[in-house]
């Protein structure tokens, strides 16, 4: 009873090990290359703007780098065009923009 | 005589309540830098202002104190709508063989106008930008104010009771390590009562250098601040006829400090003139404190 119990509990652990790395995987995680940030002001513009796109969970800029980071939920994708606009009228310039699966 | 004084006085302090930077730039002037499609920012400025001793016999001691509240929106990235509505309070004691203090406050003329970014070249880190504006000054200020000597007169009152049109140019070059900004504007003063102040001719720079480190999770910058600003004041004009003790040019520096986050800015400079070539028995500029904060909504 003792080992049909620990394997239980082994699988359990298992399964929602599994189901999270599938859930996080599922994120979609975006990089945006944006010029002209130079400075804090700056940055909170553009973090509003990009924030407010359907299924953005977070945003944050690295001046230093000149990026953007993007998360986006499960099952939405972030139209390049929208995203370009978004960025456009903040006062910027999209140079680039990258994906990949997974939280980061 | 002691019109002729203040009349000099009240343009200058006006001049420095109506800068209207309202990005993360020059305390005491104007930025092109971008305000977001949608976008409300709003600035609050203290302006102390005081004058050297007068050296004529009327021994007169002027002080301006203001407030100003500017408010901008940003139509779309590249055309952006400002008002300036100060808040003036002067004092002018003349103590020559009698003493005479004279004294007004109030809301004074409102400033509006539109600055459009014509031109933008942006790069990793850095921006560079030109826009150009353009706006009037509306008669808002209460320019019939009186106390026991009578009516004020125009240069003392809280508004001039005229209609004024600005306008100029505004470049920017911003990167990650410091800011230079300069602008040139014109602003054409209109006349109420037969009464004139004199054109003004304004070409400032400013220099913010970042003092404080960039790492990668930085999100605020302490900038160090150096501006100049030169000034030319045309004569004012009495019933069609120039005042000769009234105008002339003056050249100031602005050393300041700046802390820029992403949703406010603090910000303090003090202006202190290096050239004073004024008419006539003009009062002469000590020093100009401007302290402040923006909000970024």
């Amino acid at each position: 009873m003792k080992k049909l119990n620990l394997t239980f509990l082994i699988t359990l652990f298992m399964s929602s090990l599994a189901f999270s790395t599938v859930s996080a995987a599922a994120e979609t995680h975006y990089q945006l290359q944006v010029d002209g940030l130079a400075c804090p002001f700056c940055e909170y513009n553009i973090e509003k703007k990009v924030g407010k796109l359907d299924g953005v969970l977070k945003v944050k800029a690295n001046l230093k780098e000149g990026v953007v980071n993007v998360l986006v939920a499960d099952g939405k994708t972030l139209s390049e065009k929208k995203v370009k606009q978004e960025i456009t009228d903040a006062g910027f310039t999209l140079r680039s923009i990258n994906s990949h699966q997974g939280k980061k | 005589m002691k019109r002729r004084v203040q009349w000099q006085t009240w343009g200058v302090g006006v001049t420095l309540l109506a800068s209207a930077s309202v990005s993360a730039g020059p305390i005491t002037f104007n930025s092109a830098l971008p305000v977001a499609k949608g976008a409300l920012i709003n600035r609050e400025i203290l302006l102390i202002h005081r004058f050297k001793g007068d050296v004529t016999s009327a021994n007169r001691d002027l002080e301006v104190n203001g407030l100003a509240s500017v408010l901008v929106y940003g139509v779309t990235s590249k055309l952006a709508l400002f008002g300036v509505l100060p808040y003036i309070d002067k004092n002018l004691d003349i103590n020559g063989g009698q003493s005479i203090a004279r004294h007004s406050k109030g809301i004074g003329d409102t400033k509006l106008f539109a600055r459009y970014t014509f031109f933008k070249q942006d790069e990793r880190g850095k921006t560079l930008r030109f826009a150009a504006f353009g706006g009037f000054k509306a008669p808002t200020g209460d320019d019939i104010q009186t106390d026991s000597f009578g009516r004020l007169p125009i240069p003392l009152q809280s508004g001039s009771g005229a209609w004024d049109t600005l306008g100029g140019v505004v470049m920017t070059y911003q990167t990650l390590d410091y800011e230079i900004d300069a602008q040139l504007s014109a602003n054409n003063k209109g006349r109420a009562n037969d009464f004139a102040l004199g054109n003004e001719y304004r070409a400032d720079v400013s220099l913010q250098y970042r003092l404080s480190p960039l790492e990668d999770d930085t999100h605020s910058f302490l900038y160090g601040v150096l501006e100049a600003n030169l000034i030319h004041l045309d004569r004012n004009q009495l019933l069609g006829m120039d005042d000769d003790n009234s105008g002339g040019t003056s050249l100031f520096l602005s050393p300041g400090i700046q802390y820029v986050t992403p949703k406010y800015v603090l910000e303090a400079a003090v202006q202190l003139p290096v050239l004073q070539n004024l008419n006539g028995s003009a009062l002469a500029t000590d020093f100009i404190f401007t302290t402040g904060f923006r909000i970024n909504f």
